[in-house]
C-alpha cells in the first residue's frame, strides 16, 4: 500500500508579506518629518542600552539560531566566514 | 517574472532609503582634522556552552537523536591606532554530536566530534567626530570538512545633525566542502556527482538606515540580500523515500537567494528601564519564509548592574524540498529531510546579567608590558530554546571585558 505521507504544505500567506506591509508603513513613517533632536538633547539616545546594534553577547549567543533555523543568512552569525549550515 | 516579484520589495526599500539620504547629503562633511584619541586596547573574552537534543537528525534521514554539546570560546582584541581601529577576533567551536557519530555507524568514532576554528580581521576608521566611516574585513574559518575564506567592507554616512545614518556593507565568502558520504553510499556516485571536494560561494550585502525619532526613541530598518551558489547540500545527510529501502544523499538546488528585512526600535522608558524591540521577516528562493519577534528590556538597578530579560518568537514555513522521514517520492528532483528547513515555530526565553563598574574591578601587571590589564565588564546570558518539532536547547554565554592601560 502506497504510504500516504502528508507533507506540511503551507498555504498561508507567507509571514514576510504581513511584515512587509508593516515594514513599509514604518519606513514611510521614518522618512516623514521626524523631529530633529539637538546634540545636547541626545543624552538618553546615547545611552549604551539604546545602541541599535545588538550587544556583543547577544550576537554571539544567537549563532546557534543560525544553525538551527533555515531562515538564516545575511547579517549575523559568527566571525570567521561561512559555515556548512544552510 | 517570479524573480522580479521577489526583488520588488528589496528594491523598493533601497529607493526609499536613497530618497531619505538626499537631505543628509546636502550637509557638508566635517573637514577639520580629528584629534589624536588616546584609547586603551580593549580585549573581550567570550565563551558559550550549548547543549541540544531532539529526535529529527538529518544524518539519519530526519529521525534519531540530535544530542549535541558545543563549547565555543572566542577572544576579540580592539587596538586603536590614531584614528583607525584594528580588530582581531579568533576562536573555536569544539562539539560532540550523537547524530554525526552515525555517518559511519561506528559509535564514538572520529565523526562523533569536530573542531572548527575561525579568525577575523577588521581595519576601520575610529573617529566619532567624522560624519563618515569605513572599514575592511577578512577572515577564515575551517573544520575537518569545510574551509571558508571571506572578504568584505562597510561604509557609513552620518547626517550633520546626527539624527540619520546610512550604512552599507558587503561580504564575499568562498567555501570548499569535503564531500563525506554516509558509509553505505560511499561506493555509489549519486546523481553523477563525484567524491572529493566541491565549492560554495556566498555574496551578501546589507543596507541599513538609522533614524532618531524623538529624544527617547530611535530605530533602524535594514535589508539584507544574500546570493548563494555551488554545493548547498550536506553530503552526509540521508534521505529515505516512500517504498524504497535504502537512502540517498540529500540533494538541494545549487542556487539560493535570500532577502531578510529587519526593523529595530529602542525606547528609553525611564532611567532604569529601556525597551528594545526587533522584528525580522525572511523570504528566500527555496520558499523558506519566516517572521521573528524579539523583545528585550534591560532593568538597571544601579548604573553598573542590570538584569536583562528577553523573549524571542520565530515562525518558519518550510522549504519546497523538505519532507519528513520517508515523505519523499523518488521522482522528486530535490529532496531533504533536514528539519532546520521544515515548518515550525520556536521560542527562546532567557535572562542576562551585566556588571559594568565605573572603576575597573581589579588590575594586574603583565610580564614584559608596562600597562596593566583591568577587568571592566562582566556579562552573562542564559537562554532556553525550544522548537515545535521537539528540539530543545540550552545555552550559557559569558563575556569578560578588559582594558590594557
Amino acid at each position: 500500500m502506497r504510504m500516504d505521507v502528508t507533507r506540511h504544505r503551507n498555504h498561508r500567506i507567507p509571514a514576510s508579506r504581513w511584515f512587509a506591509a508593516a515594514f513599509l508603513a514604518a519606513l514611510l513613517g521614518l522618512s516623514t518629518g521626524c523631529a530633529s533632536v539637538k546634540p545636547y538633547q541626545m543624552m538618553r539616545l546615547n545611552d549604551e542600552d539604546m545602541e541599535l546594534n545588538p550587544a556583543l553577547l547577544e550576537s554571539y549567543e544567537d549563532n546557534y539560531q543560525t544553525y538551527r533555523e533555515g531562515a538564516s543568512g545575511g547579517s549575523g552569525g559568527k566571525v570567521g566566514g561561512g559555515c556548512g549550515c544552510n | 517574472m517570479q524573480l522580479t516579484r521577489r526583488l520588488t520589495l528589496p528594491l523598493l526599500t533601497v529607493v526609499l532609503l536613497a530618497s531619505m539620504l538626499l537631505p543628509a547629503l546636502v550637509h557638508p562633511v566635517l573637514a577639520e582634522e580629528p584629534d589624536m584619541i588616546d584609547e586603551p586596547v580593549q580585549i573581550d573574552i567570550l565563551n558559550e556552552y550549548y547543549r541540544q537534543n531532539g529526535d529529527h537528525a538529518a544524518v539519519t534521514g530526519g529521525v534519531g537523536t540530535q544530542e549535541l554539546d558545543n563549547i565555543a570560546p572566542m577572544v576579540i582584541v580592539h587596538m586603536p591606532l590614531r584614528d583607525r581601529m584594528l580588530t582581531v577576533a579568533g576562536g573555536f567551536d569544539l562539539y560532540s554530536s550523537a547524530s554525526t557519530d552515525r555517518i559511519d555507524y561506528v559509535m564514538s568514532s572520529a565523526s562523533s566530534s569536530d573542531l572548527r576554528g575561525h579568525l577575523d580581521l577588521t581595519w576601520a576608521t575610529n573617529d566619532p567626530a567624522r560624519n563618515h566611516n569605513w572599514g575592511l574585513t577578512g577572515g577564515w574559518s575551517g573544520e575537518f570538512d569545510y574551509q571558508s575564506l571571506h572578504v568584505g567592507g562597510h561604509y557609513g554616512l552620518l547626517s550633520a545633525d546626527r539624527n540619520r545614518e546610512l550604512n552599507i556593507s558587503g561580504k564575499f565568502y568562498f567555501d570548499t566542502v569535503k564531500l563525506i558520504y554516509p558509509i553505505e553510499l560511499r561506493s555509489v556516485l549519486p546523481d553523477g556527482t563525484s567524491p572529493g571536494t566541491d565549492t560554495r560561494t556566498t555574496l551578501s550585502g546589507t543596507i541599513s538606515w538609522n533614524q532618531v525619532l524623538t529624544q527617547r526613541a530611535q530605530g533602524t530598518v535594514s535589508v539584507d540580500l544574500v546570493q548563494q551558489s555551488g554545493f548547498l547540500s550536506t553530503s552526509f545527510h540521508r534521505v529515505y523515500f516512500q517504498n524504497v529501502v535504502g537512502p540517498r544523499i540529500e540533494r538541494l538546488p545549487d542556487n539560493r537567494f535570500k532577502y531578510p528585512v529587519s526593523l529595530r526600535l529602542n525606547y528609553y522608558l525611564t532611567e532604569r528601564v529601556i525597551v528594545r524591540l526587533h522584528g525580522r521577516a525572511y523570504q528566500d528562493s527555496w520558499n523558506v519564509s519566516s517572521l521573528s519577534f524579539t523583545a528585550e528590556t534591560p532593568l538597571r538597578f544601579t548604573p553598573s548592574l542590570a538584569l536583562i530579560p528577553f523573549y524571542r518568537y520565530h515562525d518558519q514555513q518550510q522549504a519546497d524540498y523538505f519532507a519528513p522521514y520517508r515523505g519523499h517520492n523518488t521522482l522528486d528532483e530535490f529532496y531533504t529531510s533536514d528539519w532546520d528547513l521544515a515548518a515550525f515555530t520556536s521560542q527562546k526565553t532567557g535572562l542576562g546579567l551585566r556588571y559594568y563598574p565605573v572603576e575597573s574591578l581589579f588590575g594586574w601587571g603583565l610580564p614584559g608590558i608596562s600597562d596593566e590589564l583591568h577587568l571592566k565588564r562582566i556579562d552573562l546570558r542564559v537562554s532556553n530554546y525550544g522548537r515545535s518539532d521537539g528540539l530543545t536547547a540550552f545555552a550559557v554565554t559569558t563575556g569578560f571585558g578588559f582594558e590594557l592601560r
